[in-house]
């Protein structure tokens, strides 16, 4: 099955990197849900939101987020952010 | 004769007093050489990420945005000069100053007003002693520089980037800094931050590294993005945030060398405490023993009139 790449790094450091299931983060236009083979996407988080990522392994994690952008490409998320913790 | 014996003495007990702070100050750089080190690395995922980000908008869209390359010529411009806060690191601030001092010189050379932004005591220093104006001042964390530092500059620049020459702004933006290369090796760089573009660097000869070229997008052979709200607003924001990143990693890299040249001038003043501990110790001996040598002749000496 296909999983996604995430990577959520903030600018001091890689807050977290592993494979994913699902990831859900608050855009600009509002929530965005990614699965495996999401279309190309540039998206600019809003203000402030919450991350949702499903981990292949393990519980469901979430942490809130300010501002940043994420962008996926060939089932990599890149996550960027001012801070994050996770 | 017993005087000279006190101060060789006095001067072996400074001296190696000398040495210990040296010594302390020595350990404090190196374990302060990897924290920057350590902290350069782990803020270099974001700064990829968005690398990769700003590239692909780029390339993918033919919108313009006012920090690429607006042409025309170039007629003021800024120079962020990144300096230590505090001295006994060797000729770290010197050697920064110099390479700022010449490119200043060219710049004027070539008709344009220079503007200075500087970072650091040192450099504060220099330009308040020969009285040259600058526009804004960064001092109390070159050694250990943090993003707000950064950020704070990004908004000074683009703030005068913004405006428009005939209104005071400027046109083109540089960074001198000093890039660290191992821990022996650290060189002062000028890093042509704005406009963002590929520049061959011909119009200031080589020294300068065009250093916010947009590379060539890995992203290149994937599928066209779609843009989250709109190509032009994504660009928008992540320009700002680009050059802050750059303006933080030329910090941290600062911070590093400033930290290394600390280092390597703490162990030379070291070694040469620990010579003249030496040849202190040696001439105190020679002292002592003359004034030995002296008292027995004139014991000698008294016994022999007194004998004859």
């Amino acid at each position: 099955m296909a999983v996604l790449n995430v990577e959520v790094v903030s600018r001091e450091s890689v807050v977290w990197r592993g494979q994913a299931s699902y990831v859900r983060a608050r855009t600009a236009d509002g929530e965005m849900g990614i699965l495996p083979g999401h279309v190309p996407t540039m998206a600019l988080l809003a203000e402030e939101g919450e991350l949702v990522i499903d981990p292949v392994e393990g519980e469901r994690m979430s942490t809130r987020l300010q501002e940043g952008f994420l962008t996926v490409s060939n089932d990599r998320v890149t996550i960027a952010t001012k801070t994050a913790e996770i | 004769m017993g005087a000279q014996i006190r101060v060789y003495r006095q001067k072996i007990r400074s001296t190696s007093s000398m040495k210990k702070i040296f010594k302390a100050m020595e350990m404090i750089a190196t374990s302060r050489i990897n924290r920057a080190r350590k902290r350069s690395n782990a803020a270099g995922p974001y700064a990829n990420a968005l690398t990769r980000a700003v590239t692909a908008v780029a390339s993918q869209t033919s919108i313009s945005h006012p920090l690429i390359n607006r042409g025309g010529e170039s007629r003021r411009s800024a120079v962020l000069v990144v300096t230590s806060d505090r001295g006994l690191a060797g000729s770290y601030s010197a050697n920064v100053l110099k390479k700022a001092e010449g490119l200043i010189e060219r710049l004027r050379r070539e008709g344009r007003e220079v503007e200075l932004f500087l970072v650091g005591r040192k450099a504060q220093q220099y330009f308040e002693f020969r009285e040259r104006p600058y526009t804004q001042l960064w001092t109390g964390n070159t050694d250990n520089p943090d993003v707000e530092t950064a950020t704070s500059i990004r908004d000074a620049l683009l703030e005068r980037f913004e405006v428009p020459y005939e209104q005071g702004g400027v046109d083109d933006m540089h960074v001198v800094y000093t890039e660290f290369l191992s821990m022996v090796t650290q060189e002062p760089k000028i890093l042509r931050m704005l406009p963002l573009q590929v520049v061959e660097a011909r119009e200031l000869g080589e020294e300068i590294v065009p250093g916010a070229e947009l590379e060539s997008a890995d992203y290149e052979n994937e599928a066209l993005f779609e843009f989250e709200p709109s190509a032009q607003d994504v660009l928008d924001a992540l320009l700002p945030r680009y050059v802050a990143t750059r303006i933080y990693a030329c910090l941290l890299q600062a911070a590093a060398s400033e930290l290394a040249s600390r280092q390597r001038a703490m162990k030379s003043a070291g070694d040469n405490a620990d010579e003249l501990v030496k040849k202190y110790t040696r001439l105190m001996n020679t002292a002592r023993q003359a004034e030995i040598t002296q008292e027995l002749s004139e014991i000698v000496a008294g016994a022999d009139s007194l004998a004859s």
